[in-house]
């Protein structure tokens, strides 16, 4: 846990840094605000680097912090479902941008429901279906909002 | 003035603005339990259609969609732990524990009946009070609303306050983002890179979703390694759990006063659900309930959410002035409609006016029918979904919303590029919603420090020597050392 108080500071301290470099090449104006954001957030990095160095108070501060309602809801599991979840994530965006949304969504709910274990077939089938016609349905004919546009419907001069 | 009132309760109670009204706010409450879709985006998509309709049945649509909207955020923050707008992150953060102890129905009930309370209170202080209450609006310079976005952020951080170190950086990174995009008074681009699409910023919306919603579609994802593939809740226990009026009363009318003085001052409603929030908390006899699940919670962030609706009209119809991005749709939707508005409306179209408050007060009601018990048991069906189905549903939910926002798919790759950040600051157990707040209170609070500045010739006095920016320093400071007080007796 300390180690990840240590990398969070240094990754904190950076940001900062970097940012107060990089705001130091607009007008003066500009700057002042960013800039002055920047060295607060390196205080607070250099304060909870040093906190790192004691491993009680690092367990007494997220003990304490487990009463916050903003707690992350944090479920820990295996990485690889983690890793996995991320690549279908990264992977379904790639699709909606070249496939469409519709497209790519009747392929990522069935694919995500498989990879993670559903094998109940009723429920990925009629799931998958109710869910693509009405969502496509809401935004582009009931909120007249354009969904990135469908790759089989433009091959077939539909789209 | 009261012949005016009642013409305009018996104009709104014909069949065609009853009807716009019903439809308004069910169509309002699908548009809020979207995330990415908002009430701004229902209300610009709406007035093209009230082209050909009577002013008062469409202004009726409109305030059933502005009401609808602002309640159906809660549905998503509930059952999902998705805060569809940064009005309902508040909301998540005891209704999703209450949904997770099997009042999930429960919770979108009271929900719904706070934010009817809210809208309603809202919408008799405009009814009464809106002339009185726009010309105090008019002492609020940029001094004022740049503390009270100073209490915003103050109120957050000690609401945090457990883990300061923390809360003060994350509150940092949502700040730094927001000064990402054209400099508001210089128009220097700034954190920009040379990309266009950074230019105007990064849209709040993009970064609410990505930082709540990928952490949650990745847990539920983890949910199958140790908890199989069964629905997430027992439905059979959905219906349980009981919230009584006796308990949050108090909760919704302080609530619903802060969400007015706010509501009505332009720019200053951002932190308005965070400072009800710790308000609630703070006087609450069972304080430790709140996070974990207090109905109170839910009470004073839902009420606040509502109240500011009718209030930000205030000085949009009063003075033409609006308080929020809906009320400057309205005011075109206004202007649309041959409806000038200003302190000539009230004598010229009373009716229409005076109409248009019972309607946001009928909208509101209607949240207690439409928002509590319709969709108490239309929405929580969500929850027997299996979580494997639920999370790519959540991810495409996702995706959608965020194109639809500005039809980019810039937004969508920096939604996701939030959401792998959120996942690793929860991992390193920085807190989300500081955020969110810097990002959300930062942009305003930054231009209204700099525009009192200009006002003054660069002299810093002018923040501290006008009357009403000393009384709101005095209650950020009793604020800060109550929450000190209260922590050393606890520790």
């Amino acid at each position: 846990m300390n180690l990840r108080e240590r990398l969070g500071a240094l990754a904190l301290f950076l940001l900062g840094a970097a940012a107060f470099l990089i705001a130091g090449e607009y007008s003066f104006d500009a700057q002042i605000f960013p800039r002055l954001i920047c060295v607060v957030m390196m205080i607070c990095a250099i304060g909870l680097g040093l906190r790192s160095l004691s491993p009680e108070r690092v367990a007494a501060k997220l003990k304490e912090s487990e009463a916050s309602p903003d707690y992350p809801v944090d479920e820990e599991g295996p990485p690889r479902i983690l890793y996995a979840g991320l690549v279908l994530v990264v992977a379904y965006v790639a699709g909606v941008r070249w496939l469409g949304f519709a497209t790519a969504t009747t392929i990522f709910i069935p694919a995500t429901a498989l990879a993670f274990g559903l094998r109940d077939w009723k429920w990925i089938v009629f799931g998958t279906a109710v869910f693509v016609g009405l969502t496509t349905y809401l935004f582009v004919y009931v909120f007249r909002t354009p969904l990135p546009r469908e790759l089989p419907l433009v091959l077939l001069g539909l789209g | 003035m009261l012949q005016n009132v009642f013409d305009g309760l018996f104009a709104t109670l014909t069949l065609g603005p009853v009807l716009a009204m019903i439809f308004g706010v069910a169509v309002g409450m699908v548009i809020g339990a979207i995330p990415g879709l908002s009430a701004s985006m229902g209300i610009a998509l709406a007035i093209p259609f009230t082209y050909g309709m009577e002013p008062l049945t469409a202004l009726a649509m409109l305030a059933g969609i502005h009401n609808g909207a602002s309640q159906g955020g809660a549905i998503p923050a509930i059952l999902l732990r998705i805060p569809g707008t940064t009005g309902s992150i508040a909301t998540a953060w005891d209704g999703y524990p209450m949904a997770q102890k099997g009042q999930a129905a429960s919770a979108v009930q009271l929900a719904a009946a706070s934010s009817a309370v809210g809208g309603m209170i809202s919408a008799i202080s405009l009814l009464l009070l809106a002339p009185a209450l726009a010309a105090a609006a008019l002492h609020f310079g940029p001094p004022e609303v740049f503390w009270i976005n100073v209490f915003g952020l103050v109120a957050v951080s000690v609401l945090i306050g457990s883990d300061l170190l923390k809360g003060i950086a994350s509150a940092c990174i949502g700040l730094l983002i927001g000064t990402v995009g054209l400099d508001n008074v210089t128009g220097h681009s700034r954190f920009s890179f040379g990309i266009l699409e950074l230019t105007s910023g990064i849209p709040e919306i993009v970064v609410i979703v990505g930082l709540y919603s990928l952490p949650l579609a990745l847990a539920l994802a983890y949910r199958t390694s140790f908890g199989g593939t069964d629905a997430l809740i027992a439905l059979g226990r959905v219906t349980k759990g009981v919230w009584t009026v006796a308990r949050v009363w108090g909760a919704w009318i302080r609530a619903s006063i802060i969400g007015i003085i706010l509501g009505i001052i332009p720019g200053s409603s951002g932190g308005s659900v965070f400072i009800a929030y710790t308000e609630a908390r703070r006087v609450s006899k069972r304080p430790e309930e709140f996070g974990h699940g207090s109905p109170e919670g839910v009470a004073a962030a839902e009420a606040v959410n509502n109240a500011d609706n009718a209030a930000a009209m205030i000085p949009t119809l009063t003075l033409g002035v609006p308080g929020s991005n809906v009320a400057a749709l309205m005011l075109g939707a206004l202007l649309i409609h041959g409806l000038q508005p200003g302190p000539a409306l009230f004598r010229d179209n009373p009716t229409i006016v005076f109409g248009y408050t019972w309607q946001m007060f009928i909208t509101s009601l209607l949240l207690i029918p439409l928002g509590g018990v319709v969709a108490s048991r239309l929405f929580v069906q969500v929850l027997r979904l299996p979580p494997v189905l639920l999370m790519p549903m959540i991810v495409a939910i996702m995706v959608a919303g965020t194109f639809a926002y500005e039809n980019l798919m810039f937004d969508v790759y920096m939604m996701i590029g939030f959401g792998v950040a959120g996942v690793v600051l929860q991992k390193m157990r920085f807190p989300i919603t500081p955020i969110v707040i810097g990002l959300v209170l930062g942009a305003t609070s930054e231009y209204n420090l700099r525009i009192s500045l200009l006002l003054s010739h660069g002299d810093p006095m002018i923040l501290f020597n006008r009357p009403l920016s000393i009384a709101i320093m005095v209650l950020i400071l009793v604020l800060v050392a109550y929450t000190f007080i209260t922590q050393r007796k606890k520790y």
